[in-house]
């Protein structure tokens, strides 16, 4: 069991127990899939879970800020960007998920689309997922 | 989508060439893991199979409508600050030997990475399935915890029967430092400033939801590990202590000055604020196990049918 100290210390529970990025990256995997099969509570415990196991997971973070958004949880949405973000702030997915949780956010919605229009040259289907939104919103 | 393509994937008599699909999905790394919502088809009601639209023979064909980060394709790169990914490095391939069993270790040992052997040898063993290994993992880490824990405890009751344990300082006054707390933690965002808005209001909803366990993950992923313990100590009754907070207009502090009012914790806070992060990772272990057992059924039921 790990202690204080090593937390501290930035040690994180799968450090300490070995759990692999491997591992991490299935779990992750599950909860993306419970929650596009729209069970978004399984899909928030098992994130919790996994930030929990590791806290530098920025795509766990990413994945919680989409399903809090589902949830109706926008301030606790913005949380999980932000946080996913500050640990991968160039990953594409990270930066889409934190766009459309600004989108929820009043007065955010220029800041949204501006990251929304540089995602589009993304590519991949978060380019599509920029491009749909940008036209949703319409100019 | 036609929601009668899923609907026909419940539980029971799957039919084979319905799985077809799975591995054509547009856009998504092929695998196992994608199958996950199989396991649960049986339960799914028709809103919640709106989201297995990549079931259906278009698959393939038409991109999905709905954008869900996709954790394990596309991975960013090690994170930054000074211990990367937060992951214990994977394990060099093992050269087909199979996992042997071994005589446990001391509970409190990591488990060596470098040259797994013993109870991890799995973790290298190339003819696992990544499923086998989490659900082997998992099972590992649990026993493991719940042996650390039995230990605990008897350490414990030992030092209190001979009354040499320091008494607990007892419950934690957040008061109205916490709001020094959370701005501690969250300036890097700039969170604090957006979310207080005018009443506070937006952030007392978004602690209360996080809880402390995911509030401490929260200070480390905001590159303030030291935090997190501090965190996790009072982020059960953040919430309504934020609120007092805001109300009494309380500046912020550092976060040294708010781990000398917390106080030193004893040896057994400690152990119940551990416990309380173990607990949240164990939810997660169940539910990722119900899951697993899900898809290995319904791989069942595909495997029956065939013969």
């Amino acid at each position: 069991m790990p202690t204080i100290e090593e937390l501290e210390k930035g040690r994180t529970l799968a450090e300490l127990q070995g759990m692999t990025e491997e591992l991490g990256a299935v779990v992750g995997d599950l909860a993306a899939a419970e929650a596009q099969a729209g069970n978004l509570e399984a899909a928030r415990v098992i994130l919790e879970g996994l930030l929990v196991t590791n806290p530098r997971e920025a795509l766990g973070w990413a994945l919680l800020a989409q399903v809090e958004r589902r949830r109706g949880e926008t301030a606790t949405a913005l949380l999980c960007a932000e946080a996913a973000a500050r640990l991968a702030p160039g990953d594409a997915q990270v930066r889409l998920s934190r766009a459309e949780v600004l989108l929820a956010l009043p007065g955010d919605e220029s800041e949204a689309r501006q990251e929304l229009r540089d995602l589009c040259r993304a590519g991949g289907a978060v380019g599509r997922r920029a491009e749909t939104l940008l036209g949703a919103l319409g100019p | 989508m036609d929601p009668t393509q899923p609907a026909a994937l419940t539980r029971g008599p799957v039919q084979p060439s319905e799985e077809a699909p799975l591995s054509s999905r547009a856009g998504a790394p092929s695998g196992p893991a994608r199958a996950a919502p199989l396991g649960h088809a049986g339960k799914a009601s028709g809103a919640e199979l709106r989201g297995l639209d990549w079931l259906s023979p278009e698959a393939g064909r038409a991109a999905s409508p709905g954008w869900t980060v996709a954790p394990r394709a596309g991975r960013p790169g090690p994170a930054s600050g000074p211990t990367g990914t937060g992951y214990a490095p994977a394990p060099p391939p093992a050269r087909g030997a199979p996992a042997k069993p071994s005589p446990p270790k001391s509970p409190s040992t990591a488990p060596s990475v470098a040259k797994p052997s013993g109870d991890w040898a799995f973790l290298s063993d190339p003819n696992t399935s990544v499923e086998d290994k989490l659900f082997r993992f998992m099972q590992l880490v649990q026993k493991k915890t719940d042996d650390d824990l039995v230990k605990k405890m008897e350490d414990y009751r030992a030092k209190h029967v001979v009354g040499t344990s320091k008494s607990a300082e007892g419950a934690q006054k957040p008061g109205s430092s916490l709001l020094g707390l959370v701005k501690t933690i969250f300036p890097p965002a700039g969170l604090v400033d957006r979310l207080l808005g005018g009443d506070g209001g937006l952030l007392v909803q978004a602690v209360e939801k996080l809880g402390g366990p995911l509030l401490a993950s929260l200070a480390t992923a905001f590159g303030l590990p030291g935090l997190a313990p501090l965190a996790l100590q009072v982020g059960g009754q953040l919430a309504g202590s934020v609120a007092k907070a805001v109300g009494s207009g309380a500046d912020a502090t550092s976060g040294k000055a708010e781990k000398k009012e917390s106080g030193t914790p004893d040896e057994r806070l400690s152990m119940l604020e551990i416990q309380r992060l173990v607990e949240k990772q164990n939810q997660m272990f169940a539910l990722v196990s119900n899951i697993l057992k899900g898809m290995h059924e319904t791989g069942m039921g595909v495997v029956n049918n065939i013969r």
